[in-house]
């Protein structure tokens, strides 16, 4: 049976149980679960079921959308102004609990305490205790359900939630930014100025990319170019814990870096302070991983990952990092979160989040590291990078065809598996043509192409073809797009995020 | 009153929202009540127009469907009105909530024209 809410007021006390009257004059004998047990007289809200004995519990709870938002639910925006219908619903999200977040049929959000994605679950489980208990409310996308969806940028205001209470729309234009570039992960916040107060919050999460597989992650992490293809042994599913962990405990960051016990940290303030924040997230992330019978290997490859992006994130011809790169590399704090005394201290979610605190703070680079208007790796840096690189990364360009067609095995056999977890659904199947196709590593198109062939292709695609044959055709206007150093913006292709090519 | 006559004073609501239990028998409704409105909301229901709150001064306060997706915006507020437990929290012109008023069930007949 399911639970009902129930609104009404408590008349009396008799054989060990409330007497609850309901708004329609029903009277039931309640047992009130919970520390919390109500006065008499005093009007109640709160969620009835009856036990296997058909005995009527009861449990406060402090107002109906509290009780509301225990469960799945799903929320519609209505009025003449849908955008302040979104800010209002914002305010009482931003202080709920943990959730899920994905597009309901019609003009509705559907909002759920768990999600079907196994691994955006075991993450959001990890750290939902300790974000409750900060209370941090986690609106994390389900990134499945948004890949299978349609959408346009007019339906993500109601999907960017807790979001946009600063009124000038910015986490919708940055979400529907991340959507467009495939699915960038992001965590996403907000600094609200309240009487002189700043109060931080989370408008979103994404945590991963639904169409980057393993190899695309990798290649993320270490801003690989497409010449090399990454060798370490990740699953797609360890990618997808690794990259949700992360994003879910950055989320965490602000609460936990700030100066004092109940102080806020603006983690977005300065590059120094993302940079603490990421090595928070990383060390979080990896402690979550392993002690949860993940593969220590796996970790260590995601730590080389990170260092061999001070490698592949060098600027062509230069010895300066590209922009962020040197924000991102956390390897160091990885590492000492993989130091078996610290594995040892660590088994609730709690302790993850105060051994990263604490990582984070010892391992991070000194704020000197980022003032230089361009970053660059130390001498001894480069040197470690580049071993790195060369662990975790193979050469495409300067390899033998048959060395080659190993590889190429191994991206097929992904390929495969990323496909399948698309679910059959038309519009992620395209989605995963167009994006997917970004992450295609040199000398492995014809692999890529053979194995999405028989997949919807997109419009857009198909006009971003066109638009390239076009150019081809005509040299002298590609010249002149080449000599203006931007394309003009009805020939825009889709946005596809920084490029890291040397 | 009788079914069909929803009053003569009739005004848009700007803000409003719905969240609905898919678990739960309930469903609240948050609407931003115009500037000087005194009277409590007596009931809610909808008919071919959109959604509206009847007010116990007889006055009516109407919810258009965002967008234009009136049938979309009709089933949904099918979905709320269907719930055992529906609760307006009304909010003032600050969006400082006023109160809750609890509206039992909607029979489907009752919400055309729904009145006292």
């Amino acid at each position: 049976m399911s639970d009902s809410l129930v609104i009404g007021t408590v008349r009396a006390f008799s054989n060990g149980r409330h007497i609850v009257v309901g708004r329609d004059g029903t009277a039931m004998h309640v047992l009130f679960d919970g520390e919390d047990k109500p006065k008499i007289g005093g009007d109640v809200v709160g969620l009835l079921r009856h036990d296997a004995d058909g005995t009527a519990r009861m449990t406060l709870k402090r107002s109906v959308t509290d009780a509301i938002l225990e469960g799945r639910s799903r929320i519609f925006l209505a009025g003449t102004r849908p955008d302040l219908s979104a800010r209002l619903l914002a305010k009482v999200l931003a202080r709920s609990k943990t959730a899920v977040i994905a597009p309901g049929s019609g003009v509705s959000i559907e909002r759920a305490p768990t999600t079907q994605d196994p691994d955006l679950d075991w993450a959001i489980s990890t750290f939902r205790t300790e974000a409750d208990r900060l209370s941090v409310a986690l609106n994390v996308i389900d990134v499945q359900a948004v890949a299978r969806a349609p959408w346009k940028a007019a339906s993500l205001r109601e999907l960017t939630l807790p979001a946009d209470t600063e009124g000038n729309g910015r986490a919708m234009h940055d979400l529907s930014q991340l959507l467009r570039s495939g699915f960038h992960p992001d965590c996403n916040r907000m600094v609200e100025h309240i009487s002189g107060l700043r109060e931080i919050s989370v408008n979103f999460v994404l945590p991963y990319s639904p169409f980057a597989g393993s190899t695309g992650f990798s290649r993320g992490i270490a801003a690989m170019d497409r010449g090399h293809f990454p060798l370490p042994a990740l699953t797609i599913s360890d990618a997808r814990r690794l990259s949700s962990a992360r994003y879910v405990a950055l989320a965490l960051a602000h609460s936990k870096l700030g100066a004092g016990a109940n102080g806020q940290a603006n983690v977005d303030q300065s590059r120094r302070a993302s940079h603490m924040a990421n090595c928070f997230a990383d060390a979080a992330a990896v402690l979550a991983f392993v002690s949860s019978g993940g593969d220590v290997r796996v970790a260590e490859a995601y730590a080389d990952l990170k260092e061999s992006s001070l490698h592949f994130g060098r600027r062509a011809g230069r010895n300066t990092l590209h922009k962020d790169v040197l924000g991102e590399a956390t390897h160091r704090s990885i590492r000492a979160a993989l130091q078996p005394g610290v594995l040892a201290r660590v088994s609730t979610a709690r302790d993850i989040v105060a051994e990263a605190v604490k990582i984070a703070r010892r391992t991070a680079l000194p704020a000197s590291r980022f003032h230089a208007e361009e970053d660059a790796p130390g001498e001894m840096e480069s040197l470690s990078a580049a071993t790195a690189a060369r662990r975790i990364s193979f050469n495409l360009r300067d390899a033998s065809h048959a060395d080659v067609q190993r590889v190429a095995e191994t991206y097929r056999k992904e390929l495969r598996e990323l496909i399948s977890l698309q679910g059959g659904s038309e519009l992620a199947e395209s989605r995963l043509v167009t994006f997917g196709g970004i992450h295609v590593p040199l000398r492995l198109s014809d692999v890529f192409d053979e194995e999405t062939r028989g997949l919807s292709r997109p419009e857009a695609v198909i006009r971003k073809q066109e638009t390239v044959g076009g150019l081809l055709a005509d040299r002298s206007r590609l010249a002149r797009r080449i000599r203006a150093g931007q394309s003009p913006d009805h020939e825009a292709p889709l946005e596809f995020g920084e490029s890291f090519a040397p | 009153m009788e079914p069909g006559d929803i009053g003569s004073a009739s005004q848009e609501i700007e803000i409003a929202f719905f969240l609905v239990s898919q678990d739960f028998s309930g469903g609240s409704c948050w609407v931003q009540l115009p500037k000087g409105c005194k009277a409590k909301v007596e009931a809610i229901g909808r008919d071919d127009e959109g959604g509206f709150l009847h007010m116990e001064d007889g006055n009516v306060l109407r919810m258009r469907a965002p967008g234009g997706q009136v049938e979309e915006f009709a089933s949904d507020l099918d979905e709320l009105l269907s719930k055992d437990e529906v609760v307006i929290q009304e909010l003032d012109e600050f969006q400082t909530l006023r109160d809750e008023y609890p509206v039992g069930k909607v029979p489907y007949e009752n919400r055309i024209g729904f009145g006292a």
